[in-house]
C-alpha cells in the first residue's frame, strides 16, 4: 500500500479524537534540532468542520483486538486497515513540519496484539522521531491502558502531552459498550502519568537539566450521547479528573453514529449544542471558580439548552444580583452573565483608576447585552429593569439555537474576543483559547 | 504664548519620524492637534490649516527611543512596537498621545482605558499581534532545489519582522526566505541572522521547486481533506477563523476539492 493511501486510512480513523491542541509548553529552538513549541498553541489551518488543525493527527495502525461498540476501529467493523512504520511517521512529521503545515505530531493507536506491544511501538516511533530525526516540536501521544508502567514512563519522557481516553463517562456504560475495558484499567495509567509529572517537576527544580516528563500535562476525551449518562454525571466526572488527576483538559465529543448492529447505540448523532454546553460548564469549573454542585443546582441533571450554564446559575441565584461594578472583586465579576475573564480583569484594573460608568464599560469593550440585567454602576441600573425571573428567562434565552453550534460562539459567550489580549498577565490557557478551543 | 491655531504635525511615516515629533514636543514647542503620515497617497493639505513638517532626525529619535526603553513596561513597549506596524493610516496621533501619557504615568498607562486612544492602541496591538500569530500557523514553505525554504505571505499589516522572529527560532537550522508580496519585501535567513530587504515581485522565479515538493503537497492536502468530520461541516466558522485572504498562500486551499 502506498503512503498516500495509508495516510488517508489512518487519518480517517483518527479524526474523531478531538483532544488535538498543541498548547501548554514553551520550548525554544535548539541548535542541531528541528522545531520549537509555543505555550499558546498555534493553529495551522482550519478543517471544513471549522476545527483547528495543529498536529498531524494519525493512528499508528487501525488494527484492533478490542471490540468497543462505539468505535469505527473495533475488530468486528469491516473497514480498510493499514499500519505505518516508525520511519514513515518520522518522515511525514519532519516534512510537514519544515513546510509549516503542522505544529507537531499527535500519535494515537488502536490496540494491536497486546497493550504492551502497542505501547512499545509508540515508544519506538517517538524515539525515532526525537533521537534519529532530532525533532524538537510538539508531540502528543496516547498511553494504552494495560501497558506496563516502565513503557509509559519511558514514552512520557519523549512526549509533551499524554492522554488516556476514557470515552464512556461511567463504569456502567463501559461495561455495556466496551466490556474488555474497565474503569480501573483506564484510571491506572492516568494515575501513573500524574505521578510521573509530579516527580519530574520536583526533579526539574532540583537538577536543571533533568528530562521533563509530559510537560504539557495530560488530557482525556469523553464521548457524549452514545451512552445514557447525563450531563451531571459527565461534569462531575470531569471535576473529579481535574481535582484528582490534575488533568490539563477534558475534551467532549458529540457521538457520531458508527455502522453497527448494536441496538443500544443511538442511530443519530448527538446534538452539537449539548457538547457546546458541556464545554461551557467545563470553563466554569476551570476558570470561573464554580463547582458541579452549583452548576446543577435545582436541575434534573441536564444542562439548560436554552441558555448557557452561567446564565442558568444566575437565574437560580437572583438574590446575589445586581452586582455593583465599582465594588465587586474579580471572583464576583466572573459570576455575572456576559462578563468573561478578560472583561473581569479589565474592570478590576479600571477600578483602581477611578469610577466606572456604563459608558466606560462600553468603551472597554464589555458587552452589556446580557450583563446589563445583573449589574449596577454607581448604584444605577443600565435601564429601569427589575430582576424578574420570567422577563429574564425570555430575554436571555437563545431563541435562535443553531444546530451547528460551534467553537467560535463559545469564545463569544465568554467575552473573549478572537484576538489575544495585549496584556501578558492572563493565564496561558486563556490566551490559547483564541487559537484552540 | 500666542494663541494657537490647530497644528498638524506631518511626519515621513517612519517610527523615527514619530519619535522626532515627540522630541519636538518635549524640547521644542510642538503642540499638535493631529499627527499624520505625509508619505501616504491620501495625505492632502487643506487651506487655512497649519502644518508643521517634522524633519526626521536620528539623534533626537534615539534619545526618545532610549527613554522609552528604560522607562516603559514590556507591555507598553510591545503596544507601541506593534501599533507602529499597523496598516491603519490614522494611527500616528493615537500612538503619539499614548506615548505622552506613558511618559506621565508609565506604570498605569495600559489600565487607563478611559482614554479613547489607549483603547485604540490596544485594539491595533491585538490586531497586528493576531495577524502575526495567525501567520506563524498559516505561512507555507516550499522546498526549493536550491535547498532554501520559500514562503509567500501578503498580510494587511507590516508583520514580516514578527513572522521572521518566530521562524528563525523554530527553523533555526534551515535557510529560508519569506516574501511579503503585498509590500515587495522579503526576509532572508541564512541560519545565523536575517535581513529584510526590498525584493522584486517575481522573486519566486529565482527558485526551482524540489522534485519531491508536489508529492508532499499532495500528502498534506489528503490529510487536510480527510481530517474534517463531514457530518459537522461548518464553512462559516472556517472562514471566520481563517479569513479567506490567507488562502491564496495556503497549499491545502489551493489544492482541495469537493466538500472539503
Ligand atoms: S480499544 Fe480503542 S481503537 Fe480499539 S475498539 Fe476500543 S476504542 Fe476502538
Amino acid at each position: 500500500m502506498d503512503i498516500l493511501e495509508k495516510l488517508r486510512i489512518l487519518t480517517d480513523a483518527a479524526k474523531y479524537d478531538v483532544a488535538c491542541t498543541s498548547s501548554g509548553v514553551n520550548r525554544k529552538g535548539v541548535k542541531g534540532k528541528l522545531g520549537s513549541a509555543n505555550a499558546c498553541g498555534i493553529c495551522h489551518t482550519f478543517a471544513a468542520d471549522g476545527r483547528c488543525i495543529s498536529l498531524l493527527k494519525i493512528l499508528m495502525t487501525n488494527y484492533c483486538i478490542y471490540d468497543c461498540q462505539y468505535c469505527v476501529n473495533r475488530r468486528s467493523n469491516d473497514v480498510p486497515r493499514a499500519a505505518f512504520t516508525p520511519e514513515e511517521i518520522a518522515r511525514l512529521t519532519i516534512n510537514f513540519y519544515r513546510r509549516n503545515y503542522i505544529e507537531g505530531l499527535f500519535l494515537s493507536a488502536t490496540v494491536i496484539k497486546s497493550p504492551d506491544y502497542t505501547m512499545e511501538l509508540l515508544y519506538q516511533t517517538l524515539k525515532y522521531v526525537r533521537k534519529v530525526h532530532h525533532f524538537n516540536g510538539y508531540i502528543h501521544v496516547k498511553a494504552i491502558p494495560g501497558a506496563s508502567q516502565e513503557l509509559i514512563a519511558a514514552t512520557g519522557l519523549l512526549a509533551d502531552r499524554m492522554s488516556v481516553n476514557i470515552e464512556m463517562p461511567s463504569a456502567e456504560s463501559l461495561a455495556l459498550f466496551a466490556p474488555e475495558k474497565t474503569k480501573e484499567s483506564i484510571l491506572l495509567p492516568m494515575k501513573q502519568i500524574k505521578n510521573g509529572i509530579t516527580r519530574s517537576k520536583a526533579e526539574v527544580v532540583r537538577y536543571k537539566h533533568a528530562p521533563s516528563f509530559v510537560p504539557a500535562g495530560q488530557a482525556t476525551q469523553l464521548v457524549v450521547g452514545a451512552s445514557s449518562d447525563n450531563d451531571r454525571k459527565i461534569v462531575e466526572l470531569a471535576e473529579g479528573l481535574y481535582n484528582t488527576y490534575s488533568l490539563k483538559r477534558v475534551f467532549y465529543s458529540a457521538y457520531v453514529p458508527v455502522p453497527t448492529k448494536n441496538k443500544m447505540l443511538p442511530t443519530s448523532r448527538a446534538p452539537l449544542l449539548r457538547e457546546h454546553r458541556l464545554y461551557q460548564a467545563d470553563f466554569l469549573l476551570r476558570f470561573y471558580g464554580f463547582n458541579s454542585g452549583e452548576i446543577f443546582e435545582n436541575s434534573d441533571g441536564s444542562l439548560n439548552m436554552n441558555m448557557d450554564p452561567k446564565c442558568s446559575w444566575a437565574m437560580n441565584n437572583l438574590d446575589k444580583f445586581p452586582v455593583e461594578i465599582n465594588k465587586a472583586d474579580k471572583m464576583t465579576l466572573l459570576r455575572v452573565p456576559g462578563i468573561g475573564t478578560i472583561s473581569a480583569d479589565r474592570i478590576a484594573a479600571a477600578q483602581r483608576q477611578g469610577p466606572i460608568s456604563f459608558e466606560t464599560l462600553k468603551k472597554m469593550g464589555v458587552v452589556l447585552k446580557r450583563a446589563q440585567y445583573f449589574i449596577t454602576c454607581g448604584g444605577r441600573m443600565y435601564r429601569q429593569t427589575k430582576l424578574n425571573e420570567d422577563f429574564l428567562t425570555m430575554t436571555l434565552s437563545e431563541n435562535k439555537i443553531d444546530e451547528r453550534y460551534d467553537q467560535l460562539s463559545l469564545a463569544d459567550d465568554f467575552g473573549l474576543s478572537l484576538l489575544p489580549a495585549p496584556a501578558p498577565n492572563f493565564e496561558d490557557e486563556l490566551k490559547c483559547l483564541t487559537g484552540q478551543l | 504664548m500666542p494663541d494657537r491655531t490647530a497644528v498638524t504635525a506631518v511626519t515621513d511615516g517612519t517610527a523615527e519620524g514619530l519619535l522626532t515629533a515627540l522630541y519636538m514636543y518635549y524640547y521644542g514647542n510642538l503642540r499638535p492637534e493631529m499627527v499624520v503620515d505625509g508619505s501616504l497617497p491620501s495625505f492632502q493639505q487643506t487651506l487655512g490649516a497649519e502644518y508643521v513638517f517634522v524633519k526626521t532626525d536620528q539623534i533626537s529619535a534615539e534619545k526618545v527611543f532610549n527613554a522609552i526603553e528604560s522607562k516603559f513596561s514590556g507591555q507598553t513597549r510591545r503596544c507601541i512596537g506593534l501599533s507602529l506596524l499597523s496598516a491603519a493610516e490614522d494611527k500616528l496621533f493615537d500612538i503619539f498621545r499614548y506615548i505622552l501619557l506613558a511618559f506621565k504615568d508609565p506604570k498605569h498607562v495600559d489600565d487607563r482605558e478611559q482614554f479613547d486612544f489607549v483603547i485604540r492602541i490596544h485594539k491595533l496591538t491585538r490586531n497586528v499581534g493576531m495577524e502575526a500569530h495567525l501567520l506563524t500557523g498559516f505561512a507555507r514553505f516550499k522546498q526549493t532545489s536550491q535547498g532554501v525554504l520559500y514562503a509567500e505571505i501578503s498580510p494587511k499589516n507590516n508583520v514580516l519582522s514578527l513572522v521572521m522572529d518566530h521562524f528563525t527560532d523554530r527553523l533555526g537550522n534551515e535557510r529560508f526566505v519569506i516574501h511579503d508580496t503585498a509590500r515587495g519585501l522579503a526576509g532572508v535567513y541564512d541560519t545565523r541572522e536575517y535581513i529584510i530587504a526590498e525584493m522584486p515581485k517575481n522573486l519566486r522565479a529565482s527558485f526551482d521547486e524540489d522534485s519531491d515538493e508536489q508529492s508532499w503537497q499532495e500528502l498534506w492536502t489528503t490529510f487536510y481533506n480527510t481530517i474534517g468530520i463531514q457530518e459537522r461541516k461548518n464553512s462559516k466558522l472556517r472562514r471566520q477563523l481563517s479569513p479567506k485572504y490567507f488562502w491564496k498562500n495556503m497549499t491545502e486551499h489551493q489544492r482541495r476539492e469537493h466538500w472539503q
